[in-house]
């Protein structure tokens, strides 16, 4: 796959490069410095609240970078590549949870208490009508339509085939306006989630 | 009267709109960086000498026997020291470390 590396993405790639060659820390403490932020918040998202524990993953995802960076090819992104492990990580603590907690029907209540302020108005409904989706549809639209990435890059993310995630995004987003319309039409009082 | 969400442009805005905010550092990367083990590049460099020997080994091993060398090393049995000897086996170790650098660094 050839890609087309624009300014920021050449940084990182420089950054990669002087870890790998010097061993440079300071190289890695500026990578995760420009990556941090977004790769704790979509953690954040993905264990639906749950700071610390998404925390606790982003720390384990960097640790594992920092391992990993000469597996790093630069045929993607790096913070493709960042995301994909941060990914891996959150499916593994997910799976660890579910078999822990497999006697309660815990698939499609939060895990944890939310910690950020709830939204208000329409942003409220999609955040409730986004809870309501399939995992693979939410997944996908997390990162297709909220961070904004393409689809290759979404694909390469979630390791799905692109036709799957193109179609995950369509039918994600039309489930996503019926369910607004219907709140809409006739908003909910008190339901809980 | 149409509802707002029926419109792309308003829809695409909001689900972006929803995306997650960043999060401040508050000390997560000094965390970190404090847990990152010691240098990795000088681990992966440390294997090329037991590397290098453990093929040397098998190579000697393999070849001790062979009529194609054994003319060669026959002077040395005799407590000579043959001159090309000495170039032949500069450029077997040579290309070996080579061979091993390359690895590793793919590796």
């Amino acid at each position: 796959m050839s890609l087309e590396l624009d300014g920021e993405a050449r940084l990182d790639l420089a950054l990669v490069q002087r870890v790998l060659l010097r061993d440079d820390r300071h190289a890695f403490a500026q990578l995760m410095r420009r990556h941090q932020a977004k790769v704790r918040a979509q953690l954040r998202r993905l264990c639906q609240g749950d700071a610390a524990r998404a925390d606790d993953l982003a720390q384990e995802t960097f640790l594992l970078v920092w391992r990993k960076l000469e597996s790093f090819r630069g045929d993607a992104r790096f913070s493709t590549w960042l995301f994909r492990i941060a990914h891996h990580c959150f499916l593994q603590s997910h799976r660890q949870l579910r078999t822990t907690r497999e006697t309660s029907d815990a698939d499609k209540a939060p895990t944890a208490e939310p910690a950020a302020a709830q939204p208000l108005g329409l942003q409220h409904d999609l955040e409730r009508a986004l809870q309501l989706l399939p995992d693979a549809e939410r997944m996908v639209l997390l990162y297709h339509s909220q961070l904004g990435l393409s689809h290759e890059e979404t694909a390469e993310i979630l390791a799905l085939p692109l036709g799957t995630v193109k179609s995950h995004v369509l039918r994600g987003k039309a489930r996503l306006r019926d369910l607004l319309q219907a709140y809409q039409a006739n908003p909910p009082s008190g339901v809980a989630i | 009267m149409t509802s707002p969400i029926e419109h792309d442009d308003v829809f695409e805005q909001l689900l972006r709109d929803s995306g997650p905010d960043p999060v401040p550092d508050q000390g997560f990367v000094d965390a970190t960086m404090a847990l990152l083990p010691p240098g990795r590049r000088r681990r992966r460099w440390s294997l090329i000498w037991p590397s290098f020997a453990t093929g040397m080994g098998i190579a000697t091993w393999q070849l001790h026997d062979s009529a194609l060398l054994a003319p060669l090393f026959q002077p040395v049995t005799s407590g000579l020291w043959p001159h090309n000897l000495s170039l032949l086996l500069v450029a077997v170790i040579s290309v070996l470390l080579c061979f091993s650098a390359a690895l590793l660094s793919d590796a």
